[in-house]
């Protein structure tokens, strides 16, 4: 039903015009959608795309993330690698890619192909370094809490509107058993990036943090000591787990699914989860509240994107498929059957029948404000300290004052060696 | 003289052979055998062993340009406190390697070869074993959940016998956290020593146990002077090949830790695939990796002096 009220929708949208190839072509792909309901939804994007494009074979692989992250660079090197590929369009992970001229400038297409009024503004602004764009931005996210709305009604905490009483909910929530309010993990030591984050939307103003990420200004600033020394008391008031250390992301998911934690802090990428396999669970989410003189925004960040190779011999091909990708009747397909966000316009999220929290979700990512994604406009040895830093603090073996030092030294390192955005 | 070897009868009527000058073919063939597996070995190992320690002189993020570095990145090695804490890591966790899994299997062994009859022998010999045929991987994550600090086996057992007070992050804590490790590794590995080292006792001569006892000497001392330089070997072989082995530990705790917390059990190996793949510091992690080799080889090359050396037809 849900699939015919999709088609329904995709009709009504219109099918975009798109141009027969010259010749038969079959371009290469390489994506991480080998489970469902993204994988299912995938395979029916390129069907749908390949009537759209005559001409056009779109021969996919699928491995994880973390497999090609790390042989995509040589693939893309010795000339085996694919035409297109799926990845974290995170500075942290293809800035060393764009920098080393691997990766295709799309900035031309966006202008001559209309992608700047269909792919939501924000989305452009995270796949552009440099002035130049380099992704089709494919899986819309935010960070920040998610939490058993049940949990909290039972023990009548509201929902907290600002940062001192999302502390005095966890502390109350504290003082009904619940060992560990609030659950983060530190393996991957990126995990810790999703707390930074959503920590410095909350309690930096974003002009502030304008200054700093793309005007090369210094973290060693009363805000960022701040943000800091909050997520320091975090831990010294034991509101995230005593041994949160040697919590992976698999045993704070687990803490929160079997509702022993109320809150964890995460990010969109759950949903479909609970969606798929938790659907009696009692969800909701909220944007870490901000403290007085900041703007509620959530970090919105482009978790995955569409790329091409530079040294793609389809071009063409290759860049009409991402065209198709960038339309709603496309999107509409990942959000009804994939249950993911494409930064599309035109998506139609009531036709999808999401469930509440895809539905409230979904509603967050098109605002058109976003805090910062740390993991997404810092080089990865700046992140890399920072996080390994935060584990530092909370073990007692580095102060926030000094972590704060540690994370400066490795940004004004990184300024010096030409690999931060803006250089 | 002919280019056939050359028999003669001895005084005793032995008949011993010499060896004449060999013809041209005979001095190429073996080359013409090991030519194959070497020209493998080469394109495998020593090309990429020597490209990877030039790339170890350069700056380079695995994408585009070089820049030459010169000695810069071997230098960092040593000015690099989070290298230097995966080098010291690593030392601690090969000495500790040649000593508790080895030492436990060589007194599991002793026991077992002279305390038990054979079928009970094998019975506990294959159960000390299993550890060692689980991959790795299985094992890091079965410990994963025994050492989880929320509802992991190992504190909930701490707990039921009211020894609350003992229970711990074990993964999470930077003091304990590579301990924690390498308990698990001892236990997936001691079983390889066992298996070597009891088979090494079973082969002792009984007469010299029986000959020692005669001259009034104790367990102990029979132990010490009768079964240590009969299995001399294999014990030289378990532990040189234990503290290769140690230095590239890499799966055990890349699942269990991740190298955190805050690096603490990082070893050279996890440093390499963090500068190589997370940090995108091809050049400064093939200099790690060349330091390495570097360890490795030198250690491998001990082992097969001191087999030379300690060998029987050498004494």
């Amino acid at each position: 039903m849900t699939k015919m009220l999709n088609l329904a929708v995709i009709a009504a949208i219109g099918a975009a015009p798109a141009a027969a190839l010259a010749q038969e072509t079959t371009i290469s792909v390489w994506d991480e959608f080998g489970a469902e309901p993204q994988r299912g939804a995938m395979e029916n994007i390129v069907a749908h795309c390949e009537a759209q494009i005559p001409g056009l074979t779109v021969d996919r692989t699928t491995m994880q993330m973390e497999q090609m992250q790390t042989i995509l660079t040589t693939a893309i090197q010795s000339g085996e690698g694919p035409d297109v590929f799926y990845s974290s369009p995170g500075w942290s992970t293809v800035g060393p890619l764009i920098q080393a001229g691997a990766v295709a400038d799309l900035t031309e297409a966006y202008d001559t192909r209309g992608w700047r009024d269909r792919v939501q503004p924000w989305a452009v602004d995270y796949v552009t370094y440099n002035g130049s764009a380099w992704a089709v931005p494919y899986e819309a996210e935010i960070q920040g809490i998610f939490y058993h709305a049940d949990i909290l009604e039972e023990h009548g905490i509201d929902m907290p509107e600002t940062y001192d009483d999302l502390i005095a909910a966890a502390e109350a929530l504290q003082d009904a058993g619940y060992e560990d309010p609030i659950v983060t993990a530190a393996r991957p030591a990126f995990v810790l990036g999703w707390l930074e984050s959503s920590m410095l939307g909350a309690t930096i103003p974003v002009d502030t943090l304008e200054e700093i990420v793309l005007n090369h200004g210094s973290w060693d600033n009363p805000a960022y000591h701040d943000a800091i020394a909050r997520i320091a008391d975090l831990y010294e008031r034991d509101l995230v787990p005593s041994g949160v250390l040697a919590y992976s992301y698999d045993d704070m998911m687990a803490e929160f699914y079997t509702k022993s934690s109320p809150m964890v802090l995460t990010g969109s990428w759950i949903v479909a989860n609970i969606d798929g396999n938790f659907p009696d669970l009692n969800v909701d989410y909220m944007e870490i509240p901000p403290v007085e003189g900041v703007e509620q925004r959530a970090p919105k960040a482009a978790g995955g994107g569409f790329m091409m190779s530079a040294n793609s011999d389809k071009t063409e091909a290759s860049l009409q498929f991402l065209d198709c990708l960038a339309t709603p009747e496309a999107a509409q397909i990942w959000l009804a059957e994939g249950l993911s966000r494409a930064p599309v316009e035109g998506v139609d999220a009531e036709a999808a029948n999401l469930s509440p929290l895809n539905q409230r979700v979904t509603e967050v990512v098109n605002q058109p404000l976003s805090a910062f994604n740390l993991y997404g406009v810092l080089p990865a040895e700046v992140n890399d300290a920072t996080w390994n830093g935060i584990q530092a603090m909370w073990a007692g073996m580095m102060t926030p004052e000094e972590l704060v030092a540690v994370k400066q030294d490795a940004w004004q390192a990184a300024i010096d060696a030409g690999e931060v955005i803006g250089q | 003289m002919n280019d056939q070897a050359i028999q003669d009868r001895s005084d005793d009527g032995i008949v011993e052979t010499q060896a004449g000058p060999r013809s041209r073919a005979d001095r190429i063939l073996p080359y013409v055998f090991a030519g194959p597996a070497f020209a493998i070995y080469a394109v495998l190992v020593i090309l990429p062993l020597g490209h990877t320690f030039l790339l170890g002189f350069y700056d380079w993020s695995g994408a585009g340009p070089m820049t030459f570095a010169g000695l810069d990145n071997y230098i960092k090695i040593f000015t690099d406190p989070i290298t230097r804490t995966a080098i010291a890591n690593n030392l601690i966790w090969a000495v500790l390697a040649t000593i508790v899994p080895v030492s436990m299997a060589l007194l599991l062994a002793v026991l077992l070869a002279t305390h038990l009859p054979p079928g009970v022998r094998l019975f506990f010999s294959t159960v000390y074993y299993l550890p060692a045929v689980l991959a790795l991987a299985v094992s890091a994550i079965i410990w994963g959940w025994v050492y989880n600090p929320a509802w992991g086996a190992l504190n909930t057992f701490l707990g039921s016998i009211g020894l609350s007070g003992l229970e711990q992050p074990w993964l999470g804590d930077p003091s304990i956290a590579l301990y924690s490790v390498f308990l698990v590794s001892s236990w997936a590995y001691f079983g390889f020593c066992l298996i070597i080292l009891l088979a090494a006792i079973q082969n002792v001569d009984p007469s010299l146990y029986d000959a020692a006892k005669l001259d009034g000497a104790n367990a102990w001392t029979q132990f010490w002077h009768v079964t240590i330089p009969g299995i001399r070997n294999e014990l030289n072989f378990v532990v040189l090949y234990t503290a290769i082995e140690a230095f590239r530990v890499f799966d055990l705790i890349f699942i269990m830790t991740g190298g955190g917390p805050f690096y603490q059990t990082e070893v050279i190996a996890t440093a390499v695939y963090r500068e190589a793949f997370i940090e995108h510091e091809v050049g400064y992690a093939s200099a790690i990796a060349s330091l390495m080799t570097l360890i490795i080889a030198t250690l491998a090359t001990v082992a097969l002096r001191w087999r030379e050396r300690t060998a029987p037809e050498n004494q």
